[in-house]
């Protein structure tokens, strides 16, 4: 006789198991809505992910999950998802950047400078090898510029001389692709 | 009935109110029989039901492609099916009638399980969705809305079968073997034929173990609606001569 009115009154709630079930179904929900609204494309990456949200102010889980971004930029470069690609590429300058402002001591500040030159001057390089055309077809001049920017700002930044190096020569190739028409071939 | 608790005090007077206290006490387990022990209260199945609910719409949106995963999210043609659906399936029985919030809750996360599982058993975008979603909105009043709930869960078990080989073998293999040129090849000619073939059905293959992710969401939601399944009362012969239980709308 007790139980019904239990129910009717309490809606059941207080029945065993019904409370901690409740809690489960409210995790798991909100956790497949962030899966959804994430969409990661591997374990690695939820692994990294979930590393950076346990701890968001160390330097480590920030640098991991640059690596990770890097990763998933080189799988869809090598997928020919240029698109996807250059995105991966920004998410790992994003974390890269990230962890820089949290390293403890200069060498770890130099490490992440120089990670992070590395792969904004890979976006570079894919940006432009997709907006170079031949010489009798326009170039896509937004992303020659795109990838002309990036490249200054390696070259403004505290990197190793041979990281400088490659700097430079990416830029003398953006700038030369920049000319009109078949100047590109001319030299400087 | 109320039974008092053994105090620890009454322990060192047995010789007054043993007999009555201990006898009831250890009886009183064996009140519950192991039937009432095994069945769950509507609260209890509601919430099991909306886990297996979810499970079964996180499941059937996971989609391992070739270069990646697809998390796929139903669009309004599975929407107002899985209302549509929903509704059969409360009118008929096959889902306990919600009696409360949770209840409620449950049936939620079942409508938008079932329209997940649509997505997954929809053919892809193009042509043949047209003409299979039609045909089964046409046929879907009279088909799903007579009989039992044990025929109607009969005949949505058959549709799904129906709606698997159609998506996972038929289209699959109509694709590989009707090739022609492909695309970006014959001048300009294999483009022109992939975008007829995307006309008729815009298929992803999907990677291997893809499917598993989808029989595993079909079985999550077949189990919820078990454990959704109302109590059945006497059984009373129908016309038919079946022996089911008819549910009146």
């Amino acid at each position: 006789m007790t139980a019904p009115a239990r129910d009717a009154s309490a809606g059941g709630l207080r029945d065993p198991g019904v409370i901690p079930g409740l809690v489960l179904l409210a995790a798991l929900t909100v956790g497949a809505v962030l899966l959804y609204s994430r969409a990661p494309q591997s374990a690695a990456e939820v692994r990294s992910a979930a590393w950076v949200s346990v701890a968001p102010d160390a330097y480590t889980p920030r640098i991991a999950r640059a690596r990770e971004r890097l990763s998933a930029a080189l799988r869809a470069r090598a997928a020919g998802d240029t698109a996807g690609a250059l995105a991966r590429y920004a998410e790992a300058e994003e974390e890269v950047l990230s962890a820089r402002e949290r390293a403890a001591d200069p060498a770890r500040a130099a490490e992440a400078v120089e990670m992070w030159a590395g792969i904004a001057l890979d976006r570079a390089e894919l940006l432009l090898a997709s907006g170079a055309r031949p010489w009798y077809r326009g170039d896509d001049d937004q992303r020659l510029n795109e990838a002309l920017a990036a490249v200054g700002r390696v070259r403004a930044a505290p990197v190793s001389p041979s990281t400088k190096q490659r700097a430079d020569a990416m830029a003398a190739r953006i700038e030369r692709e920049l000319r009109t028409g078949p100047l590109e071939w001319l030299p400087r | 009935m109320n039974v008092p608790p053994v105090k620890a005090a009454d322990a060192h007077v047995p010789e007054l109110n043993a007999p009555q206290v201990t006898a009831p006490t250890l009886k009183a387990p064996a009140v519950k029989s192991p039937v009432s022990m095994r069945r769950r209260t509507d609260a209890q199945r509601a919430t099991a039901a909306a886990l297996l609910f979810l499970a079964a719409g996180v499941l059937a949106g996971v989609a391992p492609v070739q270069g990646g995963v697809e998390y796929r999210v139903f669009g309004m043609v599975e929407g107002v099916f899985a209302l549509l659906l929903a509704y059969l399936l409360m009118m008929r029985g096959a889902w306990t009638r919600p009696a409360g919030a949770l209840g409620w809750m449950a049936i939620a996360y079942g409508t938008v399980a079932t329209a997940q599982v649509l997505e997954l058993l929809f053919p892809p975008p193009g042509l043949v969705e047209w003409v299979v979603v039609a045909g089964v909105a046409i046929a879907a009043w009279g088909v799903f809305s007579g009989g039992t709930r044990r025929r109607l869960v009969g005949s949505l078990a058959s549709l799904a079968v129906l709606l698997a080989l159609l998506k996972f073998s038929v289209i699959p293999v109509l694709w590989e073997r009707l090739g022609g040129p492909a695309q970006g090849t014959a001048f300009g000619l294999g483009d022109l034929a992939e975008t007829v073939r995307r006309v008729f059905a815009d298929h992803r293959p999907m990677r291997r173990g893809g499917e598993l992710v989808g029989f595993a969401a079909l079985c999550c939601w077949a189990l919820a609606t078990r454990v959704l399944w109302a109590p059945d009362p006497p059984p009373t012969v129908s016309r038919s001569g079946d022996e089911d239980v008819e549910i009146d709308p």
